[in-house]
């Protein structure tokens, strides 16, 4: 409804309402004005006829000109003369009521409602000396003929109103809302404008301190979140039912490798492999499930959990790590696990093949002791291996029972070439050690440990008259020992794997050169340990150079 | 009202991206089981093609509802019209991925004849059916108009795999049936790659209103003429 209609209804009824009280009062007061007026002029005309009769008799309605029509009875009620109609054809009057109050107290009148006209007439009687009578009658329109009459310009002025209000009220709306429009509702406390509107003015005032803080705090939780997500490296989807995405995070689209990302496009533009796909329609069927795919050169894992909304599945949270790294550590694991039991398989079948000999007691006594030989280096390498492994494990959790102390690393590295120097006369492989007696901190076995093993490979796999030379020498704030051989060499495409576990460049002959497999292992993890840099240099047929610095 | 038909096109998309998604998968996994041997991979693609062949007609049904129901105009009745288009195209990638399977399974893998360069074929086709894929979810034109060029480099490497075959079996003729087997696997691929050639058009037809087929009929029609 709107305010031009209502103040319209408001001024047209207080319009109509005047206009009928006044028209009441108008009619009240004028008809009985009229009223008494014709009464008067009836009761003086009929005192005129009746003055005129008693003079002049009958003559006296010879050319008389009359408004009101009159009527002369005789005494016995015979009409003598009447001016509106033939006096034979009209019955006795005798009867008639103003005529029987003129016959009894000299004069009478009379009211007559006619049923048909809405007229009624009023009769005025006067006895003249003679006992006749004479009547004087008029006609007067009753109230509701002249209202009816007045029907028409009444209507015609409760137009005009109507119109007026019309106009009236449009105008008076307008005027009376421009100001209330005016306001300035985000500070309404400052308006000046009806008095009668200062606590709705008020109330929105309030209202607008508390959508401002509300909105301040929506912002800030905003930002908080979008700090979170956006600084996570992985990846945050949120998508709806229909898998429309509902909210997404930078490390989502890195991870996902696409550049934008659209609000409401399906989550399937972004990477419809399939394990993704099996992800987001088991998260939507209401079950949380983890899969793993590959993108690129890289793995990653996509957990996705279904969102609950009054019991149903209303979309869902994914989830996306890079697990590459994991999954390769799971591989090298794995790998290891697979190459430690082969390993440590390997001289415990040899061990209990010939232990199963002696006991079926085929053996020629003259060749125990050659078997027990036999057994005896095979335990001694599993115990080897079963020592390297436990060193490898040490330095992996970093839990090396011994503490750090000053080592001088060329005195270190003597004791090695004079420990290796009976194999080495054996291959025919000369030692040359070089350089000045250099202090680190360490761990006095595992540094020995590194530098025999070193040493150890550079024997071992060096060629008939070879050399190793090791040097020790300080450079600037470090200390560098390297070890050269002439050897065979490391291809190029073996050298970033030598330093794994049980790795092996030759597969074929490492049952002939011997070792553990681990040797290098124990060098980058001992390396490690103790925060120096293992460099690798190797030339096919020529040799292999390998430093530490410290 | 209007709102219904927007979520409903939303979702046709979505099922064409599935649908794209599962031919991707269909032939890289009959590729798989071709050059590595794989018999779980080839069998996994029988069952990729069933799924394509139910996702065909399920979307087939999509499209004629709402073509019934919204009679669409302008951009969505093209989306929906190319949509009907496209997944007839995919549907025959699943199929010829599915017999590029079944070969294999005759075959042993590539029967040793690794120095085909059917290899680099395979993988151009994947190449091809991933980016016509990817057009149509990204709604790149660029990528539209790569694919379909790339679609030269598939019909080279099969002039060059047919060449190659001709000589092997000039020359070793007890392998006949072997070489003959190849070259239908080769002319699957080349065939994989005329339908992402399709594909790839579809997607400029819907996107522009312009298919490259139209355009081609009246330069021939123009070169009549003139």
């Amino acid at each position: 409804m709107s305010m031009t209609g209502k103040i319209f209804k408001s001024i047209i009824a207080v319009a109509a309402a005047v206009l009928i009280a006044c028209f009441a009062i108008i009619f009240a007061v004028l008809y009985d004005y009229l009223t008494d007026r014709l009464t008067w002029e009836l009761e003086q005309q009929t005192l005129f006829a009746a003055q005129g009769i008693e003079s002049a008799g009958m003559s006296y309605f010879d050319g008389m000109q009359a408004q009101n029509r009159i009527t002369w009875v005789g005494e016995d009620g015979q009409v003598l003369y009447d001016s509106a109609a033939s006096e034979d054809a009209m019955e006795n009057h005798a009867g008639r009521e103003e005529i029987r109050q003129a016959m009894e107290n000299g004069t009478g009148s009379a009211t007559r409602y006619s049923d048909t006209l809405g007229e009624k007439t009023v009769y005025f009687t006067r006895r003249l000396s003679d006992g006749s009578v004479v009547r004087v009658s008029s006609q007067q329109h009753t109230v509701t003929l002249l209202m009816w009459g007045m029907l028409q310009p009444v209507c015609a002025v409760f137009l005009l109103t109507a119109l007026l209000s019309a106009f009236l009220a449009s105008r008076v709306a307008k005027w009376i809302v421009r100001p209330i429009n005016e306001i300035d509702l985000e500070h309404p406390d400052q308006q000046q404008v009806y008095e009668e509107l200062s606590p709705f003015l008020s109330k929105i005032h309030r209202q607008n301190r508390l959508i401002a803080s509300q909105v301040k705090e929506l912002t800030r939780t905003q930002k908080e979140f979008s700090a979170i997500t956006e600084n996570m490296s992985e990846g945050l989807l949120v998508i709806d039912a229909k898998t429309e995405i509902l909210s997404y995070n930078a490390g989502a689209l890195r991870l996902l490798d696409v550049k934008e990302c659209e609000i409401g496009a399906s989550v399937l533009t972004l990477n419809r492999s399939e394990p993704f796909r099996l992800a987001v329609e088991k998260a939507l069927s209401g079950e949380r499930c983890e899969q793993t795919f590959p993108m690129g050169n890289r793995i990653y894992q996509i957990m996705a959990s279904p969102v609950y909304k009054d019991e149903n599945v209303a979309g869902a949270v994914l989830l996306l790590l890079d697990v590459t790294e994991k999954e390769e550590r799971d591989t090298l694991r794995r790998e290891f696990t697979a190459n430690v039991s082969h390993e440590l398989k390997t001289p415990l079948t040899s061990i209990s093949g010939i232990a199963e000999m002696l006991m079926s007691g085929i053996v020629k006594p003259e060749d125990v002791g050659r078997f027990g030989g036999d057994i005896y280096r095979e335990a001694q390498r599993l115990i080897a291996l079963v020592a390297d492994i436990i060193k490898l494990s040490q330095l992996d959790e970093n839990s090396l029972p011994m503490e750090k102390e000053p080592v001088d690393l060329y005195d270190l590295a003597q004791q090695c070439v004079e420990r290796l120097s009976n194999e080495a006369q054996q291959r025919g492989v000369s030692f040359e050690l070089e350089g000045d007696h250099c202090s680190v901190t360490g761990v006095r076995p595992v540094l020995e440990e590194m530098i025999y093993n070193l040493c150890d490979n550079a024997v071992k796999y060096n060629r008939e008259g070879g050399k190793v030379v090791v040097s020790v020498m300080p450079q600037g704030e470090h200390v560098s020992l390297s070890v050269r051989d002439t050897g065979i060499g490391i291809p190029l495409e073996h050298r970033a794997r030598v330093f794994e576990r049980f790795y092996r460049v030759d597969k074929s002959h490492s049952k002939q050169i011997g070792g553990t497999g681990l040797g290098l292992s124990i060098v980058k993890h001992g390396a490690a340990y103790h925060n120096a840099r293992l460099t690798l240099d190797s030339q096919e047929g020529v040799g292999t150079t390998v430093k530490l610095l410290f | 009202m209007r709102n219904r038909f927007d979520e409903q096109l939303e979702q046709l998309h979505v099922e064409l991206i599935k649908m794209g998604a599962l031919c991707e998968e269909a032939i890289s996994s009959s590729v798989k089981a071709l050059l590595e041997h794989d018999e779980q991979l080839r069998k996994k693609t029988f069952d990729i093609d069933a799924q394509i062949d139910q996702k065909e007609r399920d979307i087939e049904g999509m499209c004629l509802k709402l073509l019934l129901s919204q009679q669409p105009v302008a951009r969505d009745l093209r989306m929906i019209s190319s949509a009907l288009k496209m997944i007839s195209d995919m549907e025959r990638i699943g199929d010829q991925a599915a017999d590029i399977a079944e070969i294999t399974g005759y075959i042993n893998g590539m029967g040793g004849q690794h120095r085909l360069p059917i290899d680099e074929m395979a993988q151009a086709t994947i190449k091809m059916v991933t980016d016509s894929v990817q057009s149509f979810v990204s709604q790149d034109l660029e990528l539209v108009h790569a694919v379909i060029a790339y679609d030269d480099v598939v019909d080279g490497l099969f002039d060059r795999v047919r060449a190659q075959l001709i000589s092997l079996l000039g020359a070793d003729s007890a392998n006949g049936g072997l070489y003959l087997d190849l070259l239908m696997i080769a002319k699957y691929f080349e065939r994989i790659g005329d339908h992402a050639t399709n594909i790839a058009e579809w997607v400029e037809f819907s996107l522009t209103g312009v298919h490259a087929r139209q355009t081609d009929n009246k330069e021939i029609k123009q070169k009549k003429e003139s």
